[in-house]
Parts: C-alpha cells; sequence; structure tokens
C-alpha cells in the first residue's frame, strides 16, 4: 500500500494539463507514482497504452484478450511500482511486466485447451503451406501485392513462430529495443537473443519466400 | 577477447557454450552485439523484409476505447486498495487479478451455489414427482479448502473450484435439474480436481 491516499490523485486529476504531463519524463513520473500520485500513473498509462497493447495484441491476436491482458499489466505494474528502482527504463520494466502478464495467459490457455479440440490448429492460416496436402495458394502473376496482402502474409508468417521466436523479433525489430533491454524483458541472456533473433529472422524470410 | 571464430558464434547461438567459454562470449557480445546483428542481417539479406515488417506491424495501438481503458484501470486499482484495507479474510481466495477482485466478491457465492448444484448430483435423493421436476434433499457444503478463482473476458466468465475431492468411478451425475446452458458450459476435470463453469 502507498505511503499517500488516492485523494492526492484525485486532486491532482482536477488540473492536468496534457501539454505540462508530455514534458515530465517517465522517471519523474515514476517517483510520484510511488509516492501515490494515481495522476503521475495515468499520465504514464497514457503514454505508454498504445506501445503495450499492440505488443500485447501482435502476441495474442485477440483484441479483446489483448485490451485485458494490457489491463492487467498496468495494475500489476501499479502494484510492483513500489519496487521499481529506475535501473531500468520505465517502459522496458513494463513490458517485462506484460511479457509475464501474456505467457502467464497462454499457459493457462494451453493447459485448458489440452484434450479440446482448439479451434486454432483448423485456422488455414496456421497450417503449414509447405506440407504436401496443403493447397498452393500462390498469387496470380498477375497481381501485384498490396499492403493489406503484404500484412496478412506477415502476419501469418509471424504466427508461425514459437511465442519467443516472435516475441524476440518482435521487440527488436517493431518496438525498437536494444538487445540489452530484450534480454531483461524476456529474462534470457544476450546470446539466447541474438540465436532468437538470427533464427526468427531466417525462418519469417523462408516462409515469406515460400 | 578477440573475434570468436565462426565455430564458436555457432555453437553460442545454438545455446552450445558452458562455463567460462559462455562468459566470455556473452562479455564479447555485451560489446558488440550491434555489429554481430548487422552481420547476420547482411549474411540473410534481411535489410528489405525489414522493412515489410515495420510497414506490417504496428508498433503504437490505441486500446479500443482508450479513455475507458484508463477509467477501468482506476476503478480497478482503487477496488484493489479498498479490498487491502477492508482486509476481507473469511473467503480463502486464490490470488488473483486484481481487477476482478470485486467482481468476484459477487461471485464467490454464486460459484459456490453452483457447486452445490454441481455436487447435489451426486449426494442428493431424487424424489421424481414427474418427467421434469427433481427436488433436492441434501444440500452439500463444499469443504473450507475448496478455492474459487474467477477470470472473465469480453466473452466469458470463467470460475474455477479448486480443491474439489475427486468423483469415484461409479459416480452418476443427474443433471436433470440443471439448465442445458448450465450443463455445456461445466466440465469436471478429475485430474486437477476442478471444476470449471
Amino acid at each position: 500500500m502507498r505511503g499517500k491516499s488516492h485523494q492526492e490523485a484525485d486532486d491532482a486529476s482536477g488540473g492536468g494539463d496534457s501539454s505540462q504531463n508530455n514534458e515530465i519524463d517517465d522517471a519523474d513520473l515514476v517517483r510520484l507514482a510511488q509516492g501515490g500520485d494515481y495522476k503521475a500513473f495515468d499520465v504514464l498509462v497514457t503514454r505508454h497504452r498504445g506501445k503495450v497493447y499492440a505488443m500485447v495484441m501482435n502476441m495474442v491476436k485477440n483484441d479483446a484478450d489483448a485490451w485485458d491482458l494490457a489491463q492487467d499489466s498496468f495494475i500489476k505494474a501499479w502494484k510492483a511500482l513500489p519496487k521499481f528502482e529506475n535501473r531500468s527504463k520505465f517502459s522496458t520494466w513494463l513490458f517485462r511486466i506484460s511479457h509475464n502478464v501474456v505467457y502467464d495467459w497462454m499457459r493457462k490457455k494451453k493447459i485448458r485447451s489440452e484434450g479440446e479440440l482448439d479451434d486454432e490448429l483448423l485456422d488455414a492460416n496456421r497450417i503449414d503451406m509447405s506440407a504436401a496436402t496443403a493447397p498452393k495458394q500462390s498469387p496470380r502473376p498477375d497481381e501485384a501485392m498490396t499492403g493489406n496482402e503484404l500484412r496478412k502474409e506477415i502476419d501469418e508468417a509471424l504466427n508461425k513462430l514459437s511465442p519467443h521466436h516472435k516475441e524476440t523479433i518482435l521487440l527488436r525489430e517493431v518496438q525498437g529495443m536494444d538487445y540489452k533491454e530484450i534480454a531483461e524483458v524476456m529474462d534470457c541472456t544476450l546470446g539466447t537473443v541474438m540465436s532468437r533473433l538470427f533464427y526468427a529472422r531466417k525462418k519469417l524470410q523462408t516462409l515469406l519466400k515460400s | 577477447m578477440n573475434r570468436p571464430n565462426e565455430e564458436l558464434l555457432a555453437n553460442w547461438l545454438d545455446g552450445k557454450l558452458e562455463g567460462d567459454d559462455l562468459s566470455k562470449m556473452e562479455a564479447w557480445a555485451a560489446e558488440h552485439a550491434g555489429d554481430l546483428d548487422s552481420e547476420f542481417k547482411c549474411e540473410i539479406g534481411w535489410d528489405a523484409l525489414n522493412d515489410d515488417l515495420l510497414e506490417s506491424v504496428p508498433k503504437f495501438e490505441e486500446p479500443p476505447y482508450p479513455e475507458f481503458f484508463n477509467s477501468k484501470l482506476k476503478q480497478a486499482i482503487l477496488a484493489d486498495d479498498l479490498d487491502e484495507r477492508a482486509n476481507i479474510s473469511s473467503v480463502p481466495l486464490t490470488s488473483h487479478s486484481s481487477l476482478w477482485q470485486r467482481i468476484r466478491m459477487v461471485l464467490v457465492p454464486a460459484s459456490l451455489a453452483a457447486a452445490v448444484a454441481f455436487y447435489a448430483g451426486m449426494q442428493i435423493k431424487n424424489v421424481e414427482k414427474n418427467e421434469n421436476e427433481v427436488i433436492v434433499e441434501v444440500i452439500y457444503v463444499p469443504d473450507e479448502n475448496v478455492e474459487v478463482a474467477v477470470s472473465d473476458t469480453l466473452e466469458s466468465t470463467e470460475i474455477v473450484l479448486d480443491g474439489l475431492s475427486p468423483m469415484s468411478d461409479d459416480f452418476h451425475m443427474d443433471v436433470s435439474s440443471v439448465s442445458q446452458k448450465e450443463r455445456a458450459m461445466t466440465a469436471y476435470h478429475e485430474d486437477e480436481g476442478k471444476v470449471f463453469y
């Protein structure tokens, strides 16, 4: 429990100024939030919810689940905020929390679906297109790939990667994190990050070429 | 450490290095991660694909109803604080997402009632007045150590009762008093000793 009450947050919410909020950096907002200032935390939420939601959405591919999991991530962040020591960036720490939330959710989902018919297995997008029994879906030669088609193909290819490979590549290439940050988020060594990146890129490229 | 040879690099990427070799390699890679990654990308001709990836996958996407996202979050956190302050300890609940703290306070009695309905099938003496009517003569009360966890998505609500005794092999559940919907949504997982609603 924080030392100060939510009264402060409520007081602050009355006089909020978004342009002022944008000038305050994360570290200062974190310090205020650690002191119980909910308004400061709310600014952090507004600032980071788009990145967290996008990352979670890219992982779980379901907007309702992504919404709930992003909520859960911020709730856990608020609870764990007193322990946050500002040694890493707030965004990295937040991604680490959402990483755990997503993997917990995937683990529970897997346990629950064991023994049941998983509709996702029947999703044509998840069928290995190189399999002998799979119908060939080559685009007509005269069809140029539009933006939507490209997005769909990349989406499908990403979904065929393992969650670890997919997450590593999203954190690096899409979120632009450095290797150490990725290792921190995913709680693994630098070598594991480099390895996952290497093999994920290779596999993604193979999938898209085929 | 000088640049490691290809074999050492390959072993490192495959997670085959241990002990001193691994420590040295990690220390070297920490200094040269960017260069090394550029080499890897060049090796497989990644750059063109990276542009497509950046075009196709959003880095930033506001959740639907972003203002509601914040207000819902605040509600959940405030409710959680109130719960902590009230120090409610009468019902042994599993530690679960605080978002559902308040909801489960409502759903716990409901889930216990559902447990009663489920176990009543095992322990009741049915007196059939007509084809469809069943009178419950014995009410089952779950053990104290049965734990209730509630999780919710926009699509469904899941209530898990953990710690129920396993069903015996000769058990026959009379579900004639349970509605079709309840039947469809109830599953007993014997291995886990849990009932899922």
